[in-house]
């Protein structure tokens, strides 16, 4: 099956999109781009050929105007944060996925987790909200009593779901990782949150920490803040204030912790008492957001969220090492573990100036004897990149979409691989299933089962299916 | 301080009634059951609506009021590579005119979604310069400071540029501050916190490179 890296189905005249950037960008000193590049026009779809999209639900119920977050799944289960709750999907058929169920509860952004046995639902809200219920109303950081946190759901009957606990962290809970206790009765959340202001009563300075939420799971509604580890006790990077991110690898005991102004490696062998063992700075990292191992655990790839995903930084003669991934390769063992740089990448696909895209989160695909790695890029689409060659990371496949019109943020907030597709998530569209196809190794990927995946728990997956039906 | 309004230029903004983007449905009611979908064999692009609005007044007025500030910001980190033979003044330089001028495009970009009027960063700055109250109320440089920003090199610019941004970031904190307080519209509040983040980084490493220098 041919294999294209960078292609456009067209390339249209840029008039009216001249047009608006010329009114959009304005005299700020910088030449603007001569052309602004349009390769897709709004409503078209294009991709390369081993990349297609199978299917799209739109958004629709009680999230139907809400923007749609990030994703976790649990057997034929997948699970939708949206900043209005969550979506329930049943992929059993994932050429057909179904809408099961949903469930209202504003508060953004929804990042969800489910717990192993799937009988748990965590989702982060990191917008004070006036209380922890499912009524509550917008209110503001400057409100000591605004309620921002974790809320647990107990979905063992996905028709009746119960919200059995609401815990309050400091500055909220802007993501979560969920990380398996040393026993099976318990799990825990390390809580990841920023922006500590003085005069913001329950996110003070310094806030060089993260909260670790201990789950009974014989009694979620006893959930509650059991540590709040102090993980830069000299203060770290300028400005690192808590983490953006964390992923955890249990089977050796380490994460991978994306910390706005620094990224680093922690030690986790006691989940409840992380700490530091190496960090690295990179100048052209504006926000360090997220990290995911690769399938052997020996590299590790950081996104610089610049523009916090609401900027077009996929612009073409600007910034490819800017809003970009980092490979780092990982030498070393135990706490002299060490991050080494070894190359960049940015889609080589230029966007509109309407058309908000960076970095933003992906996942593993498990190919044997390859590194590959699927991620979104917001409205710069999906894409798949090949970094088995750390200093030299390709593009393999990719999809996107025209700009939105009217112009507004959207795009692909996750894209991640499962049980052989890739399932995107969309702020504005809703849910997009998509369809990767390569012969040899990349074949032999799809018939890889996992029976749950959070993106930030990551786990070897066996990549060898000789004898798999 | 409220910042004083006086944006003639302008035309009248059509204030829409700020709603709450999200706000809770049945009273009450946790879990709805889905509708199932009829899947589309080949899915058809969707119409795209925008959100319903969902700013107030503090909203709008830091999104005007932070678009020409930020512009003298690109401003000030423009004159660098010219002047300054600081290296890691100039990558902070040019940090602040990546991150900003991208910001400016996000927020009027944020402007248009919303269906306000966009503000124009040169025209809105060059009126400011005018009012030196608003001026020294949000941190910026005036006229006299920037021209002698412009003239210096050298050692003498780095310090003049450090001091005249960092009380320019001040400015832009208390303004971030103000909207997370007082806004509601849910993506200025998640960009606010990541300016926050990232302008309190910046005033952390301009104290320090000045440190450094005296």
């Amino acid at each position: 099956m041919q294999t294209s890296m960078h292609g456009r189905k067209r390339r249209p005249a840029a008039r009216a999109v001249t047009a608006l950037v010329g009114a959009l960008v304005l005299m700020l000193g910088i030449a603007s781009p001569a052309a602004a590049q349009a390769d897709l026009e709004p409503g078209e779809i294009a991709s390369s050929r081993n990349l297609r999209l199978v299917h799209n639900i739109p958004r629709t119920g009680v999230s139907a105007n809400d923007i749609h977050s990030d994703l976790a799944f649990h057997g034929d289960l997948l699970i939708q944060g949206t900043y209005g709750g969550l979506n329930f999907y049943d992929i059993s058929r994932p050429l057909q996925p179904k809408l099961i169920q949903q469930i209202a509860c504003p508060g953004g952004q929804g990042d969800p987790t489910v717990s192993p046995d799937g009988t748990l639902v965590f989702m982060s809200v990191d917008a004070p909200r006036s209380d922890s219920s499912c009524n509550s109303s917008s209110s503001s950081a400057a409100n000591p009593d605004a309620w921002e946190g974790v809320r647990i759901f107990d979905i063992s009957d996905l028709s009746n779901p119960q919200y059995v606990a609401a815990v309050r962290t400091d500055c909220g809970s802007h993501t979560h990782t969920l990380v398996p206790g040393e026993t099976d009765d318990v799990l825990y959340l390390y809580v990841s949150s920023y922006g500590p202001n003085a005069n913001f009563p329950n996110c003070q300075p310094p806030h060089d920490s993260i909260s670790i939420i201990e789950v009974p799971l014989d009694d979620p509604a006893s959930a509650s803040v059991i540590a709040k580890p102090n993980l830069f006790p000299d203060g770290g990077a300028p400005g690192t204030a808590g983490c953006h991110d964390i992923t955890v690898v249990p089977e050796l005991e380490i994460a991978g912790g994306a910390c706005m102004g620094e990224g680093v490696l922690l030690n986790i062998s006691d989940p409840t008492d992380p700490y530091v063992i190496e960090r690295v700075t990179d100048p052209n990292f504006a926000f360090w957001h997220s990290a995911t191992f690769s399938n052997d655990f020996s590299k590790v790839i950081f996104t610089d969220e610049l523009g916090g995903g609401s900027a077009a930084t996929c612009r073409e003669d600007l910034y490819p090492e800017r809003g970009a991934d980092a490979i780092f390769d990982i030498v070393g063992e135990g706490d002299d573990r060490e991050l080494v740089f070894r190359s960049y990448f940015k889609i080589p696909r230029h966007q509109t100036n309407q058309e908000n895209c960076v970095a933003h989160n992906g996942s593993i695909i498990p190919v044997d004897g390859r590194d590959l790695f699927v991620q979104s890029w917001y409205q710069g689409g999906v894409s798949v990149i090949d970094f088995t060659d750390s200093d030299n990371p390709v593009e393999i496949a990719w999809f996107d979409r025209g700009r939105l019109q009217p112009q507004q943020l959207g795009g692909s907030w996750s894209a991640y691989w499962y049980n052989g597709y890739i399932y995107s998530s969309d702020i504005t569209q809703g849910l997009d299933v998509l369809r990767f196809f390569g012969d040899g190794d990349v074949a032999q990927a799809r018939r890889i089962e996992l029976d749950h995946f959070n993106a930030q728990t990551q786990y070897h997956i066996d990549t060898n299916t000789r004898g798999r039906g | 301080m409220k910042p004083r309004k006086s944006y003639g230029r302008f035309m009248t903004v059509v204030v829409m009634a700020a709603l709450l983007l999200v706000t809770a449905l049945a009273p009450g009611a946790l879990a709805q059951r889905g509708r199932p979908t009829r899947p589309p064999t080949t899915p058809p692009p969707p119409p795209t609506q925008p959100p319903p609005p969902s700013y107030n007044a503090a909203d709008r007025e830091f999104v005007e009021m932070m678009i020409p500030h930020h512009y003298q910001a690109l401003l000030m980190s423009q004159m660098a590579p010219a002047r300054s033979n600081n290296a890691e003044l100039r990558a902070l330089a040019s940090r602040i005119d990546v991150e900003q001028g991208l910001e400016i495009s996000m927020m009027q970009g944020w402007q248009s979604t919303n269906g306000l009027p966009v503000t124009n960063a040169q025209m809105a700055y060059e009126h400011m310069l005018q009012m030196p109250e608003m001026l020294e109320a949000m941190g910026m440089a005036t006229p006299a400071e920037m021209s002698a920003l412009s003239a210096s090199s050298g050692a003498a610019f780095d310090r003049l540029y450090l001091e005249l941004m960092i009380e320019h970031h001040n400015g832009a904190v208390d303004m971030l501050v103000h909207v997370l307080s007082h806004g509601q519209d849910t993506n200025l509040q998640f960009w606010a916190t990541d300016m926050l983040t990232a302008q309190s980084i910046q005033i952390w490493q301009m104290e320090q490179m000045l440190a450094e220098m005296t």
